[in-house]
């Protein structure tokens, strides 16, 4: 990214204020992130400037690379520790952070709506949310980084500190799981595999 | 039976396959309806999570850096109210004729002639400017007439400044003072300008101090 590599340029040579404007640059999409990982605004926003801070003093640390990518590796690994805090509290798990065995597919508080009202548009997006909300962190984490944030497998393995291969089994069975989730609600991608984009009620 | 595809799939869509197991795929794919199917509901399901509105903070959370000067200030704060304190410190443990915070090192100059005139006027507080004035004009004729007389009354002068302090507290000041301790004797705090006074400047600088102390925290918040 040409912007961020100027800034990168001008924060390795000791400009402080270039922190700050990386920092502005990717704070919507760190938040996201993080929103979507913990389930919890204000969580959330600590987690964002506690990774920013982490950033600020580790910045002599950053090897070059993707600097996106690397506000994202320790804002992860921060909502992750959040994450195991907030487990270790509660008497029961809040949110599965390992589920590689079974496939995912807790009842739902409420029904869903019924087939005729899934359209395309807020309804469904309501769904996508609610299926997310049900994939276990480690796959969601994936399929986040993949789908929402752009990442490549090369990237989404550093910032998980897993590996590849692990990257592309998460990021699938995250992707199954949302799908699991919409299908049993009445979901049906458009059955022409040429019309890729196209999202249809029944198949 | 045919294997079916599955984590490849995803790794299709998303273009990460090395090109032999790319074109392992799309051979598969061309004979099997099952796969062809997964394949376009992976990418939908793709395509709805990259159109997901995402949630927006409520408040800026980039981290603002304090401003330069915070720290400096605080610095020179904290120092002034560090001053502001020894100056009243000195103000107040010394007798303000004989000390006073501008000339400490005049001390060892105390002369004894005072105690040998016994005619010298009865010096007023030192706290009367005016009446100290008119009697250093005395004691300038009589650190004359008593440097000539009387040498060894001198001696102990610089031996023992706390004797002559006590020797010399009810006699006049000014009598056997040197010409700068005379000077800044003029000099010394008149009631105008209370010691305490010290203190309330402390306390200001030390509140500036705090003041600041807590911005510079909440900005490296």
């Amino acid at each position: 990214m040409a912007d961020e590599h100027a800034l990168v340029e001008r924060l390795v040579q000791g400009d402080e204020k270039a922190f700050e404007d990386l920092a502005r640059l990717y704070e919507r999409p760190l938040y996201a992130h993080a929103a979507r990982l913990l389930r919890n605004d204000a969580q959330a926003e600590d987690a964002v400037q506690d990774a920013f801070l982490l950033a600020y003093r580790g910045r002599a640390t950053f090897r070059g690379g993707s600097f996106k990518a690397w506000l994202f590796r320790i804002l992860t690994n921060r909502c992750f520790d959040l994450l195991r805090e907030g487990q270790r509290r509660a008497t029961v798990p809040l949110d599965p952070l390992v589920d590689e065995d079974e496939t995912t597919a807790p009842e739902p508080a409420a029904r869903g709506p019924s087939v005729e009202e899934i359209v395309v548009g807020d309804a469904l997006l309501d769904q996508v949310e609610l299926a997310l909300a049900a994939v276990p962190a480690e796959q969601r984490v994936a399929v986040l980084l993949r789908d929402v944030h752009g990442f490549d497998y090369d990237e989404i393995a550093r910032i998980t500190s897993a590996e590849i291969g692990t990257v592309k089994s998460r990021i699938h069975r995250g992707r199954v799981a949302v799908r699991d989730y919409l299908v049993t609600r009445g979901w049906r991608a458009s059955g022409n595999p040429e019309r890729e984009g196209s999202v249809g009620t029944r198949g | 039976m045919i294997q079916h595809l599955q984590e490849q799939l995803s790794a299709y869509v998303d273009d990460a396959l090395a090109p032999e197991e790319r074109r392992a795929v799309e051979t598969h794919l061309a004979e099997c309806a099952q796969c062809r199917m997964q394949l376009a509901e992976l990418r939908a399901v793709s395509g709805l999570l990259a159109s997901l509105p995402q949630p927006v903070p409520r408040r800026s959370l980039v981290p603002r850096r304090a401003p330069a000067w915070l720290v400096p200030a605080r610095f020179l704060s904290s120092v002034a109210a560090a001053a502001f304190v020894l100056v009243f410190a000195v103000n107040s443990l010394a007798p303000t004729g004989h000390f006073n915070a501008a000339a400490p090192a005049a001390a060892p100059q105390v002369r004894f002639d005072a105690v040998t005139s016994p005619s010298a006027p009865p010096a007023p507080q030192p706290a009367a400017a005016p009446a100290t004035a008119a009697t250093t004009a005395d004691a300038a004729q009589k650190l004359a007439t008593g440097a000539t007389a009387s040498p060894q009354v001198r001696g102990p002068a610089g031996a023992s400044p706390t004797t002559a302090l006590t020797e010399s507290r009810p006699t006049p000041l000014p009598r056997g003072a040197a010409p700068e301790e005379r000077a800044t004797t003029n000099a010394a705090p008149a009631p105008a300008f209370p010691a305490w006074l010290w203190l309330v400047a402390a306390a200001i600088a030390a509140a500036f101090a705090f003041v600041l102390h807590r911005a510079i925290r909440r900005a490296r918040r």
